[in-house]
């Protein structure tokens, strides 16, 4: 038996795991190896020192400790507890707080309407208008198409200081519409039916359209009458904007101010307030970014209230200060419908020009449409 | 070597215990039993009985009274959770050992993959453990050095800072046989190995513990 073998036999020997016969040659080894056998005393020492490290007991009440852990009731039950024991105490406080919540809750609902109006201007800044309007009743029935996106307002060019018609009308030439001066006043000197002569189908469309919901472009109702029972109002001089900013009773106040007001007055069909106030808007603040938009829910309002010939300057308007204006093509539509309500057939160059200068805009699909039926 | 010729130490189990192992293991039995069924009080009897071996073997695998301590009551608690799984096929302590010998592996095993507490990389000497349990370090940090320790003759207190450089699993084989003293048939019981492997792992243990004390004999 080699030194090797006897030490690595050490641990069957000091566990007296080593049978019989190798106990006994490991022994005689060790009597005639002094190597082995100091390995050996060092090995004994040494686990004779593990030994002596001893049991230990925990502190006193470790039982008990342990006890109480297991005692606790799980989390879901003290988490009732807390919320629920005792009765007497936490019930008639979770009941009081309930009804409190809800007294809170109804305050808030009550001072909703409040909120929605303080908010109002906020939410008129974003897209100006929708173009869903529905569709006139009588036939033929003309689908007013979606509104394209519109750019975000920054994207729109800065208003410019509000011009004088004549000067506007001078304007449209350069901006490519193909409404003439000359064709405006013969629109002013044109015959204009009695107001007798109005059919009550239109009054009764109009009354529909005064409740047309808000944001939606009032229709032009007259597009499929013909020209001969237009409006009464078409005997009435084209209105200029000059005339109309002379009004006795010109709201003041800011920007933000009219501009909500108007929108309210919009959203509750109160269309001549609404048309008070975006006028003193764009003659008070004629260089916000919103004037496009005003003037374009100008021109919607009078719709609203079938006053074509005030309606017409202000899609003009629009079209020629703000040519790069994504209203434009809806401005053109409005503009075309309104001319052709009136009987005035100047109406389809503007749809012939809406499909040619914005072709991919869900307006020139309507304005087709007409071309198709109106504009033979 | 068969069963029948195997030494005692290899089949008897611990001598250690000083009442007869069946009328011991019967009465853990019963007392398991009725814990099982509810009695809170017969499993506090089990504890006051097993509660010396279970935190011996969780302060010399941790070498911190408290951390040893807490780990002791997770070991019970575990045990209690666990009572519906002792099936009473084998004695009790053998079960409290296995659970007891797992969880302070899985203690070690996770408290060694949490980032590194203190600033020493070990305390053995011969470079054998890299990253040593972070119990091993604290102890190092709180303990004054080894020679000045034996000057105080501390031999305690250096063995228990030696066996914590062991590796865990030659740590527990070493804690369960010498301090212990459970037979290799309960050690492989308890922490599910083979016979062999237990000899063999604990003749490893075993010089490696003494080539650390050999310079402090």
């Amino acid at each position: 038996m080699t030194c090797d073998e006897v030490r690595a036999s050490f641990s069957d020997l000091y566990d007296g795991a080593a049978s019989a016969a190798d106990a006994a040659h490991l022994r005689r080894h060790l009597q005639a190896c002094p190597a082995c056998r100091m390995e050996w005393d060092t090995f004994q020492r040494a686990m004779q020192a593990v030994t002596d490290l001893g049991k230990a007991e925990p502190s006193p009440g470790f039982a008990a400790r342990v006890r109480q852990r297991l005692e606790a009731p799980p989390l879901w039950r003290r988490a009732l507890q807390w919320l629920f024991l005792p009765l007497y105490v936490k019930v008639p406080l979770q009941t009081a707080a309930l009804i409190l919540v809800a007294f809170a809750g109804l305050l808030l609902f009550e001072q909703a309407p409040k909120v929605g109006r303080e908010l109002e201007p906020f939410k008129a800044v974003s897209p100006p208008v929708a173009r869903e309007a529905p569709v006139p009743a009588p036939p033929p029935p003309i689908a007013r198409p979606a509104e394209k996106p519109r750019p975000p307002r920054s994207r729109i060019e800065p208003s410019r200081p509000l011009p004088l018609p004549e000067a506007r009308l001078e304007k449209e030439g350069e901006a490519g519409i193909s409404v003439r001066r000359d064709e405006a006043r013969k629109l002013e000197t044109a015959p204009a039916p009695k107001a007798e002569e109005a059919p009550q189908e239109s009054r009764a469309q109009a009354k529909e359209r005064a409740v047309v919901p808000r944001r939606v472009l009032p229709p032009v109702p007259a597009l499929s009458a013909p020209a001969a029972q237009a409006p009464a109002l078409q005997s009435a001089p084209m209105p200029t904007r000059a005339k109309e900013s002379q009004a006795p009773s010109i709201p003041l106040g800011s920007a933000d101010e009219l501009y909500s007001n108007a929108m309210t007055d919009l959203n509750r069909q109160s269309y001549d307030r609404a048309i008070d106030n975006l006028r003193a808007f764009i003659r008070q603040h004629p260089k916000d970014s919103r004037v496009p938009d005003a003037r374009m829910r100008l021109g919607d309002a009078y719709i609203a209230q079938q006053r074509f010939r005030e309606a017409i300057p202000e899609y003009e308007a629009l079209a020629s200060e703000y040519p790069d204006s994504s209203l434009i093509p809806s401005a053109l539509l409005q503009q075309a419908q309104a001319r052709l309500a009136l009987g005035d057939q100047t109406g389809c160059p503007l749809l012939k020009e809406l499909v040619s200068r914005h072709p991919q805009a869900p307006e020139a699909a309507v304005a087709r449409q007409t071309l198709s039926s109106r504009c033979p | 070597m068969s069963e029948a010729e195997a030494p005692a130490s290899l089949r008897a189990p611990a001598a250690a215990r000083q009442q007869p192992v069946t009328a011991v293991a019967d009465a853990d039995r019963e007392l398991a039993e009725q814990a099982r069924a509810g009695d809170v009080g017969a499993f506090e009897a089990l504890i006051r009985r097993y509660q010396g071996w279970v935190f011996t073997l969780a302060l010399r695998m941790v070498g911190d009274r408290a951390e040893a301590e807490d780990m002791a009551q997770e070991i019970f608690f575990k045990a209690y959770q666990g009572l519906k799984g002792f099936k009473g096929s084998s004695r009790f302590s053998t079960w409290l050992y296995a659970i007891a010998s797992h969880h302070c592996l899985n203690q070690l095993e996770a408290r060694r993959r949490r980032p590194f507490q203190f600033g020493r990389s070990g305390i053995g000497q011969n470079g054998a453990h890299k990253d040593p349990p972070a119990a091993v370090e604290q102890l190092a940090d709180q303990a004054p050095r080894a020679d000045v320790l034996l000057e105080q003759a501390d031999l305690a207190r250096i063995v228990q800072a030696e066996l914590c450089n062991l590796t865990e699993e030659h740590r527990i084989i070493l804690v369960l046989r010498d301090i212990q003293g459970l037979s290799y048939q309960e050690i492989a019981e308890a922490l599910g190995l083979e016979l062999g492997t237990v000899r063999s792992r604990l003749h490893r243990a075993r010089m490696e513990m003494k080539a650390r004390l050999a310079p402090h004999m």
